[in-house]
């Protein structure tokens, strides 16, 4: 144990100096790995019982389990209290439910036909207009994966390494939803919405437009093009990392450029001893600017 | 003030900084950090992950260039620069100096023993490499994983082979284990002066009922024979792990500590597997049940912790705007979607999609 009372009564803090001892983030483990273990085991009794189980059963079932999860809430919501953990995680647990559901029985009836994808389209809007009715920036990021599954994107390794699928339809797909992502953050800020989003759209877009980008610089085709992106993506986290006072967006800039001008020394350099001093260099003025300019942010202590 | 490395209360002025966010230049830290600078959250890994791969490359370079021993100038060069980094510019547990001496002295034991990988003399000098950077960078990741690793080189100094193990030494490295995590537990009821040394027990409380449970679970189960099990095995892997957990959450409720509950947390993890076989149901099933169980058990515990009780609440201490919004979004596109075996496969992508990942 250690205390650092002294030092704080030194400070002259005016909070109490013991407050309660909050065991919030452990139940924020706890709950994180119920709705994982729940939703998991869901997606496993979907892939088992598709024939044993029927799908008008299983997706009832589904279905009721969904709106038991979103009960709760719902009913906060509408007697406006605030919501706590659990119910964050409970819309979190109804909204996979929902996805599990909706997706089976598209699977089943095939409603849209050759069409199908649309119903990511139509849980996305789903998940989206929840989240804005329920505040709920949870919901906001499964509405924005569902988006993204819509599109296409599959950021999986195994995708990713899949040389059938061509690496630019990767990337153009992921700079599509960045840009969507983009537009829906414009949108809000035009209507004013009063819910605090804007985190988690920046964090989703930048984060996809860097891996598009990365995408194409690591193609011979596309490398130029790729650098290009790189530069006013690194440009635009930047500028976000010093108006925010953020060190994410800082990390983002300074990470994914260093990894985008190694794929393009990796790239063009054929001598093995010039692209690994090439790479220390590049490793070596990424640490030292990033320590720069978190010195300049000046976050921490 | 000390120069090689921050002083007990500076030390603790670093940590009263950083927990009430005051700034570097506050000047209400005026002369009480000895101007040291640290780094903290996400840019501290993100400068440990930066040492790390300047290690690797610097390794790659000196191979290149075929000078002798690329291993010992290299991490001799490392340590230097890390030495550098915290005499030289006062910088403290800021990742880029720790990544650097530890990587730097795992390179140069690795130079002097020059032995296999699965030798015990390389795995002692590892453990030592790690044990020396975490004495000298006070650094609990290092410390950790210098015990777990030591408690390898121990079980291969007794038996020569990963492949002669035996149930004995399997058991022996787990009672081990849990005691050392034991002590551990004990030692964290002493105050502190130094944050550090705290942090570093708690590394162990944490980890090392873990690595026991592995010793006497997973890794008998991969070195022996079904014949050579015994009767008391499954027993003492229920039990160890249960009253180890009970122990941890009695003393971090007790204590108003995290680092016990987490311990505790793990421990029911291991319980819950090793008891796996009482549900007998289907796999999903079994998630299903898990996850409701600690579902309910949230919920019940939160609803109860809504005004504090004992001193113990369930509401949020602080909030970080930006790290929860990133953790979210990260820990949504983790979750999984459903891909039944049989059926169609679309055009949707695997993105989170919450179960409705589009291979149907």
């Amino acid at each position: 144990m250690h205390s650092l009372e002294p030092e704080l009564r030194e400070l002259g803090w005016s909070a109490p100096v013991r407050p309660a001892f909050s065991v919030f983030a452990e139940l924020r483990v706890l709950i994180y790995g119920a709705v994982l273990l729940v939703s998991t085991g869901v997606a496993l009794l979907v892939k088992d019982n598709l024939q044993r189980i029927g799908p008008l059963a299983l997706t009832g079932g589904l279905l009721l389990a969904a709106v038991l999860c979103y009960a709760a809430p719902v009913r906060a919501a509408m007697r406006r209290q605030p919501r706590n953990l659990i119910g964050d995680y409970l819309l979190l647990l109804g909204g996979l439910l929902l996805s599990a559901a909706l997706g089976y029985a598209e699977s089943q009836y095939r409603w849209f036909g050759d069409f199908w994808s649309r119903h990511l389209l139509l849980l996305a809007v789903i998940h989206g207009c929840s989240a804005y009715l329920l505040d709920s920036r949870l919901l906001l990021a499964l509405s924005l994966s569902t988006l993204a599954a819509w599109v296409g994107l599959d950021p999986r390794i195994g995708e990713l390494l899949d040389a059938a699928r061509p690496p630019t339809r990767f990337a153009a797909q992921a700079a599509s939803v960045a840009a969507l992502v983009q537009l829906w953050r414009e949108l809000h800020r035009w209507l004013n919405a009063r819910q605090d989003f804007a985190a988690t759209f920046n964090h989703f877009s930048l984060n996809l437009a860097f891996w598009a980008a990365l995408t194409w610089c690591s193609r011979d085709d596309s490398r130029w093009w790729g650098v290009l992106v790189l530069a006013a993506l690194t440009a635009a986290a930047l500028i976000a990392a010093f108006r925010q006072r953020s060190q994410f967006f800082a990390v983002y800039g300074i990470g994914y450029s260093a990894a985008g001008i190694s794929m393009v020394i990796a790239g063009e350099l054929r001598d093995e001893l010039a692209t690994a001093l090439s790479l220390l260099l590049v490793v070596v003025t990424a640490v030292a600017v990033l320590w720069h300019l978190r010195d300049r942010l000046r976050n921490d202590a | 003030m000390s120069r090689r490395r921050p002083s007990v209360a500076e030390e603790r002025w670093l940590h009263v900084a950083a927990r009430q966010r005051l700034k570097a230049d506050d000047p209400r830290l005026h002369g009480r950090t000895g101007n040291w600078r640290r780094v903290r959250g996400f840019a501290r890994v993100a400068l440990f992950v930066g040492g790390l791969l300047i290690a690797w490359l610097a390794v790659n370079v000196l191979d290149l260039l075929q000078l002798p021993r690329p291993l010992m100038i290299s991490g001799a060069a490392l340590m230097l620069a890390s030495e550098w980094l915290v005499l030289g510019r006062r910088l403290w547990n800021s990742g880029i100096d720790e990544a650097l001496f530890g990587a730097g002295a795992l390179l140069l034991a690795h130079d002097i023993v020059d032995g296999d990988m699965l030798d015990p003399a390389t795995i002692w000098s590892w453990a030592i490499a790690l044990g020396l950077a975490g004495w000298r960078h006070l650094q609990p990741l290092f410390t950790t994983l210098a015990v777990m690793l030591g408690s390898t080189a121990l079980s291969l100094t007794l038996v020569p082979s990963v492949f002669g193990m035996n149930r004995v030494i399997t058991m022996q490295m787990s009672v081990l284990c849990f005691a050392v995590a034991g002590l551990a537990l004990l030692g964290g009821a002493h105050q502190y002066r130094r944050p550090s040394h705290d942090r570093m027990l708690d590394g162990v409380v944490i980890a090392l009922p873990a690595l026991g449970y592995l010793w006497a679970g997973s890794m008998q189960g991969l070195v022996l024979t079904p014949t050579e099990q015994s009767w008391w095995a499954p027993l003492y892997l229920s039990l160890a792990p249960l009253l180890f957990g009970a122990l941890a959450l009695h003393a971090g409720l007790r204590r108003r500590t995290h680092a016990p509950l987490y311990a505790a947390l793990l421990c029911l993890v291991c319980v819950v597997w090793q008891l796996r076989g009482w549900l007998p149901v289907d796999w999903h099933w079994r998630l299903i049940i898990w996850g409701g169980a600690a579902l309910l058990v949230t919920i019940v515990l939160d609803r109860w912790l809504r005004r504090a009780r004992a001193g113990i609440t369930s509401q949020r201490e602080a909030d970080d705007d930006a790290a929860i919004a990133a953790l979210e979004l990260a820990g949504v596109a983790a979750t999984p979607a459903s891909e039944p075996a049989r059926g169609f496969r679309g055009e949707g992508g695997g993105f989170g999609g919450g179960g409705a990942g589009g291979s149907y």
